[in-house]
């Protein structure tokens, strides 16, 4: 569907791998999740490749799509939101100031995700499940199923609260890291673990399963 | 791409996810009933043949662990001489680690950060007290049932069954090797039947030639690292000021630790601050841990329950203290340990 271009941005950080391509950065910033080094690269794929922002287009179809209601016509809605933004930029292009300011000072990058409401994964079941999906596929990435318990009568909901495994990447949705509870959980793996059955490969087992440190130890839902 | 087409990429993608539900079913266990003495003599025997052969044989072989979508594997080197046991795991997937374990002392190499953790893993030796205590019975808490053949990594294999009588633990599937009864895989099941966690060996070389001395003196190669050796207190709940108002049902006390203070604690409080205690409970064949520290209303933001294939973890605030619970159960026998555990001093 689209051209692989590479990122020009020499910065590879946790998000940030050198292989991005152009799809997979536009993917990150329309999930609000880009950094400001990748909302540049983006911006610049878009003003050299028109199928860039055939892309981002296509990117918020699908956003779109799975926050709604299944029945929702969404696409008359998108159609008109694209008809907008194309005036916009169409009206952008003859204000020359505008045009020439730095890309970051007009339209932060966390602007963005705000503006934009909840990121298209959040609280929507569809699109966990297909995040759910893409991570059995991918094998590498972490899936805690955490809950909040606020509720002094969380008890009784438990069942309920946990009946659907739901599975959530950690490049998709808020990350939690708490070092210490990594350390807890490393204790338990290494003293806490008394098995008739698994006293030789429970060993291997907890030798061999130790959740690299760059690994989110949780993913608040 | 039209709205009709994603509904169908979506159904699409969830078909294989229904098929595996289905697949894993097996039959939901039954009210705990009495279990005739043969059933718990055949199945502590297939349990201490299994464990003999993990102490009487020697392989080299590639294990593969599979929880929560995250795949690790290592590549296993394991020698048995006389009562003397020897292993080495070498991490294949994220960053590098080896563990090296002769007996009960295991040491970790993480040559990124130059440190190895040097420990002694007590639990390796209560193996075979487990089941043989009066007040230990695993038959009175999981069914035994052999469950066919199959071959795996090469090797030809009895499945059985463990199938928990309450819906307080895990069930497990157990591949043994015919001939001697070593563990090939096993699978973690939760309470309705699906696989949560699946750990195997990809190859197996049984009695492949591996020398003890040799994995033992790269044991002892510890030039250019740090040596971390956490100093555990052993101690017992009761001396702490902790109790559980009624026990969980099966699980038994196996030991308290006193931990020491961490690096990601709270080292700007002194050395005076105490770290958290680790109360270990097991049932023979499931363990939980449970910690308890002071309450810090800075570190504790907040009460939640987290999952990672087998593994469970809760925490809770308890009047002045910090109750972190983590254990190869489902969350329903944490709530009950939570629910229990009271302060006595």
């Amino acid at each position: 569907m689209q051209s692989v271009k590479k990122s020009a941005d020499p910065l590879p950080t946790y998000f940030m791998k050198p292989s991005m391509t152009t799809p997979e950065l536009i993917s990150a910033l329309a999930d609000g999740q880009s950094s400001d080094a990748q909302f540049a690269a983006v911006l610049d794929a878009c003003v050299h490749d028109d199928s860039a922002l055939d892309c981002w287009n296509t990117y918020h179809l699908i956003g779109d799509f799975l926050r709604q209601p299944a029945d929702l016509p969404v696409a008359r809605a998108v159609h008109a939101e694209i008809a907008f933004a194309s005036k916009v930029s169409h009206l952008l292009a003859r204000e020359p100031l505008a045009a020439k300011a730095p890309a970051t000072a007009w339209l932060p990058v966390a602007g963005i995700a705000h503006h934009r409401g909840p990121a298209s994964n959040d609280g929507n079941f569809r699109w966990k499940l297909l995040a759910g999906v893409a991570s059995l596929a991918a094998v590498s990435a972490i899936a805690w199923n955490t809950s909040g318990l606020h509720s002094p009568a969380w008890v009784p909901q438990l069942a309920q609260v946990f009946s659907p495994q739901i599975l959530v990447t950690s490049s998709q949705g808020p990350v939690v890291r708490d070092a210490r509870l990594e350390e807890l959980l490393a204790a338990h793996r290494q003293f806490g673990t008394a098995s008739a059955l698994q006293d030789s490969s429970g060993f291997l087992r907890n030798a061999t399963f130790e959740p690299p440190r760059n690994a989110p130890s949780g993913v608040e839902r | 791409m039209p709205p009709k087409r994603l509904k169908l990429l979506a159904l699409f993608l969830y078909a294989p996810l229904a098929m595996q539900d289905v697949a894993a079913q097996m039959p939901t266990v039954s009210a705990p009933t009495a279990e005739s003495a043969g059933d718990a003599r055949s199945l502590n025997d297939w349990l201490m043949r299994m464990h003999q052969a993990s102490t009487n044989r020697s392989y080299v072989g590639t294990f593969v662990v599979s929880a929560g979508g995250n795949l690790s594997s290592a590549k296993i080197w394991h020698v048995c001489e006389g009562t003397q046991q020897a292993e080495r795991v070498e991490i294949l997937s994220g960053a590098p680690r080896s563990v090296f374990r002769y007996n009960d002392q295991v040491m970790t190499f993480m040559p990124d950060h130059k440190v190895v953790r040097s420990e002694k893993r007590e639990s390796l030796g209560l193996f075979p007290q487990l089941f043989q205590s009066a007040d230990s019975r695993i038959a009175d808490f999981y069914k035994f049932r052999k469950d066919g053949l199959e071959r795996v990594a090469g090797v030809d294999a009895d499945i059985v069954m463990l199938i928990p009588k309450d819906r307080l633990r895990f069930g497990y599937r157990v591949w043994s090797e015919r001939k001697n009864g070593l563990i090939i895989k096993l699978q973690t099941l939760d309470t309705d039947g699906k696989i949560i966690e699946e750990a195997a060996f990809s190859d197996l070389q049984l009695d492949a030639p591996v020398s003890m001395n040799q994995l033992v003196q790269m044991m002892g190669k510890v030039q250019g690292y740090r040596v971390d050796k956490p100093v555990l207190v052993k101690t017992t709940a009761g001396a702490e000021g902790w109790a559980l108002k009624v026990p969980v049902a099966g699980f038994n006390s196996i030991s308290c630790y006193k931990r020491p203070v961490s690096a990601a604690g709270n080292l700007e409080k002194g050395p005076a601050e105490e770290g958290p205690l680790q109360w270990i409970f097991s049932d023979g064949l499931a363990s939980v841990s449970m910690f308890v520290e002071p309450y810090d209303r800075q570190r504790h933001v907040k009460e939640s329950m987290l999952s990672l294939g087998a593994t469970h973890t809760l925490t809770r605030v308890l009047g002045a203290y910090w109750v972190t619970v983590v254990g190869e159960v489902p969350l329903a026998t944490l709530q009950l340990f939570t629910n229990a555990l009271e302060r006595k001093k």
